[in-house]
């Protein structure tokens, strides 16, 4: 369908090629024609260029710098990129990668079946259940992050006070080695799992009931529904979950922060929140390497949604 | 068929709503659990056992709060809503101006203005906290209010959820107007605006929800404690000795509470915000 709808997209294109052949003078007058066009656009392109793109580019020039926050200092070429190759920035990308695919995988988990039964028909209270799942999106990080920190508390958090019920003595979840970066991912899970969940809703709502009929005519039961139906149609709107959680999770900063600075042992050190260490948080003020290591964030991140971009389109 | 009451349909009716139940429950409960033990006896906050009912509810914590002058919680609510506002109102002015030209006129260049609103989504502002910083520095907006909200205005979400509504309103309406003799900037403020208006309510509430949440660019830039707002200020008690569950907690419900009331009250129009952000996408 969105193959024949940029074939007829393509129609005016030729036509506009034709035209140009005139001279430049048709492509002038469409500029001029559309002037006010160019005012209304006038705003957001401030906005976007100085708060979005500036710092960007800046941050893209400092990296070349030993900068210090009131000064530029030398040009030191490609020292901060070499610089990176340390074993903190690395166990930072790694806890990052782990967090970011576990969260989506988990969260995949947890949403498509939660939002394949809400959309089940004749469903009643379907608001409420959305509702419920919602409420975490609304949350700030930082109130989630003390929250779960406080239920996470070893001797009086809710949760080993639960496991105590049935005599488990509950370990100290975000101080015990092994399970800080698992403990700070399930409140991720939870922060971010009822967003998913309504956008996979609405793309599920879109899915002709017709199709489940003639199914079940011809004996095809839930599950064989689900697995030749549902997920096959969804895989577009899986893809951009998936696409929505890595550019979400990979700058994740809050959550960490107010719940363990990275610790223990920078277990739980995430890219965004050693950046911010190296740059104003020790007082060393390494603003070039910060730099450095922010461009490799972006490079990834601008890779990855490209590379699923494709993959997303080469789907539909 | 469907409709005859089988032992298994009603089993399986039962399983649904059940499961649908317990994960309603699990993602609610942090909430209840934090607005209890705010709400606690102080004595009741370091007992063993669940304790999950309290023996009566006080408000003696918020009352302790809201007196202790270094702790100026009418203040940090006040820059909450100034910041979330002041980004509100320049995202969805900025994003309206921009969605109507881009989304119902020939533009040379158009495409390209689309695509780099769109690009800004790949870097979220978290990321780019070190050039903010120093962009804020340089513009002499650290620790002010236009320093925290125009950062938080660039929202590309916002754009996208009033810019797909506008490309699916009928191309006759506006192209009317202009063949008699309306100009463009009649158009957007008596059709496009009016006809947008879900639009617009929806992507502004997104937007306000997502302000407030902010935490990192107001931590950055806030410098002084009277500019905090409450999500940077929530840090506060950890930061001083005496910092208790319940203060903590406390300061965390007055944080979550405007914007879950907010959202309960509005959710028709938030969820339509999505939707509109995401189907298209």
């Amino acid at each position: 369908m969105a193959q024949s709808a940029r074939q007829r997209g393509g129609r005016p294109a030729t036509l506009g090629r034709i035209h140009s052949m005139n001279g430049a003078s048709t492509v002038v007058r469409s500029i001029w024609r559309e002037r006010v066009s160019y005012l209304f656009l006038l705003p957001i392109l401030v906005l976007y260029g100085v708060f979005s793109l500036w710092p960007i580019v800046q941050t893209f020039y400092l990296s070349f710098y030993d900068a210090k926050i009131v000064r530029l200092g030398p040009f030191v070429g490609l020292k901060n990129y070499l610089a990176i190759n340390n074993s903190a920035f690395l166990q930072a990308f790694g806890n990052t990668v782990i967090f970011t695919v576990l969260s989506i995988a988990l969260i995949l988990v947890i949403a498509i079946p939660l939002a394949v039964l809400v959309n089940s028909p004749g469903l009643r209270f379907k608001t409420v259940f959305k509702v419920a799942y919602f409420l975490p999106v609304v949350t700030s990080f930082v109130a989630a992050g003390y929250i779960w920190k406080w239920m996470y508390e070893p001797t009086y958090g809710v949760v080993n006070r639960f496991l105590a019920l049935f005599g488990i003595h509950g370990p100290n979840w975000l101080s015990t080695l092994k399970l800080a970066l698992l403990s700070v991912v399930i409140v991720n899970v939870w922060k971010w799992v009822g967003y998913f969940i309504v956008i996979l809703l609405a793309n599920l709502q879109l899915i002709d009931p017709a199709l489940y009929e003639v199914a079940s005519i011809d004996g095809a039961g839930t599950l064989q529904q689900f697995f030749h139906i549902t997920l096959p149609l969804l895989t577009g709107a899986i893809g951009l979950c998936v696409l929505l959680g890595v550019i979400n999770f990979f700058s994740a900063f809050a959550l960490v922060f107010v719940m363990t600075r990275g610790g223990p042992g920078g277990r739980t050190e995430l890219l965004a929140t050693y950046l911010y260490k190296e740059a104003f948080g020790t007082g060393q003020l390494r603003i070039g390497y910060s730099s450095a290591a922010s461009v490799v964030l972006f490079a990834l991140l601008i890779a990855f949604t490209f590379i699923s971009n494709r993959a997303f389109r080469a789907e539909v | 068929m469907r409709h005859k009451l089988t032992l298994s349909t009603v089993l399986s009716k039962t399983a649904v709503y059940g499961i649908l139940t317990i994960a309603a429950l699990l993602m609610a409960f942090p909430f209840y659990w934090m607005v209890i033990t705010t709400l606690k006896p102080a004595n009741e906050v370091y007992t063993m056992g669940i304790g999950l009912i309290p023996s009566r509810l006080s408000l003696d914590m918020y009352r302790m709060l809201l007196s202790r002058p270094q702790m100026p919680v009418g203040r940090f609510f006040i820059n909450s809503v100034v910041i979330s506002l002041g980004s509100t109102v320049i995202t969805v002015i900025t994003a309206v101006l921009a969605a109507y030209p881009l989304s119902r006129r020939k533009v040379p260049g158009g495409r390209l203005v689309y695509l780099l609103i769109i690009a800004t989504m790949m870097v979220p502002g978290d990321v780019v906290m070190i050039g903010i910083v120093l962009l804020c520095n340089a513009l002499k907006m650290i620790n002010t209010y236009q320093g925290m909200i125009l950062p938080l205005a660039v929202n590309a979400v916002i754009f996208l959820v009033i810019h797909n509504y506008t490309l699916q309103l009928p191309k006759e309406i506006d192209e009317a107007a202009l063949v008699d003799g309306a100009n463009m900037w009649q158009v957007l403020r008596h059709i496009i605006i009016p006809l947008s208006l879900p639009a617009i309510f929806s992507a502004a509430l997104l937007s306000f929800l997502c302000s407030w949440q902010s935490f990192t660019i107001p931590y950055l830039l806030a410098q002084s404690t009277k500019m905090y707002p409450l999500s940077v200020a929530a840090l506060l008690p950890e930061s001083t000795l005496f910092a208790t569950m319940q203060e903590t907690l406390s300061l965390a419900t007055i944080l979550t509470l405007p914007t879950l009331i907010v959202f309960v009250l509005t959710q028709r129009w938030v969820f339509g915000g999505i939707t509109m952000g995401a189907v298209k996408g």
